[in-house]
């Protein structure tokens, strides 16, 4: 399984700061994540494009590899500043 | 150490943190709350981050910063929670031998921290309505 938080408008139109998730199939990456988060939460699909994804507290790219036991955060856009 | 704060940010701070006696310039940037967003009356923000990672992020660009601009030092504080119109949601500081060098890597870590750094803001305004706000002052429902 792996755990996956969600931020800020993500936290608010899912109700939910964190979710399990059981891992598919290996290689399992973060692309493949973002299909499942969509498939969940239909109505939030449109964003997938434009999240920005960590791994353990490192941010990666699409093809990043995710396994069992791994923390993801699923994050909006950033407003800093 | 956080780069983070519930508490008002004050130059003085930062000024402060940032001084050397091989310093020839200090430059701060503060950035503040404005009153207006896109023709709408704001009445304040509030900031969340994801803190852990945002410090790691932070950390990593003052080191960049010093290397590519040759700084002595730099302090970066953000606010979290609401913040009033007016007052300020970040302050930067930069220390340098020269001032140009301070006045060039004050302004890329306040670029790099709005497109790099995982903090969230939302705009709360007068009429009661809210949203999410990504960089350029663009609304997050709005950019998929």
């Amino acid at each position: 399984m792996i755990i996956v938080r969600y931020h800020a408008l993500l936290r608010e139109r899912t109700n939910r700061t964190e979710e399990i998730y059981p891992l598919p199939t290996p290689p399992f990456n973060a692309e493949r994540l973002l299909d499942l988060f969509a498939q969940k939460y239909p109505m939030l699909a449109k964003f997938a494009p434009i999240l920005h994804i960590a791994v353990n507290n490192e941010l990666v790219s699409r093809e990043a590899e995710i396994s069992a036991g791994d923390l993801v955060d699923l994050m909006p856009p950033f407003g800093g500043g | 150490m956080s780069h983070f704060t519930r508490k008002p940010l004050t130059t003085y701070d930062a000024e402060t943190a940032v001084s050397d006696d091989a310093a020839g310039a200090i430059v701060s940037f503060v950035g503040t709350t404005r009153n207006r967003h896109a023709g709408k009356a704001v009445n304040y923000l509030e900031y969340e981050a994801q803190e852990q990672l945002a410090n790691k992020v932070i950390e990593k660009m003052c080191a960049e910063a010093c290397q590519k601009f040759n700084l002595i030092r730099v302090y970066v504080r953000h606010r979290l929670g609401s913040v009033e119109i007016g007052e300020a949601s970040v302050v930067i500081a930069a220390s340098s031998g020269h001032r140009g060098a301070a006045f060039d890597g004050c302004r890329w870590l306040i670029d790099t921290l709005k497109t790099t750094v995982p903090i969230f803001k939302k705009e709360y305004y007068e009429d009661g309505t809210s949203i999410w706000v990504g960089p350029d002052g663009k609304a997050v429902e709005r950019m998929q």
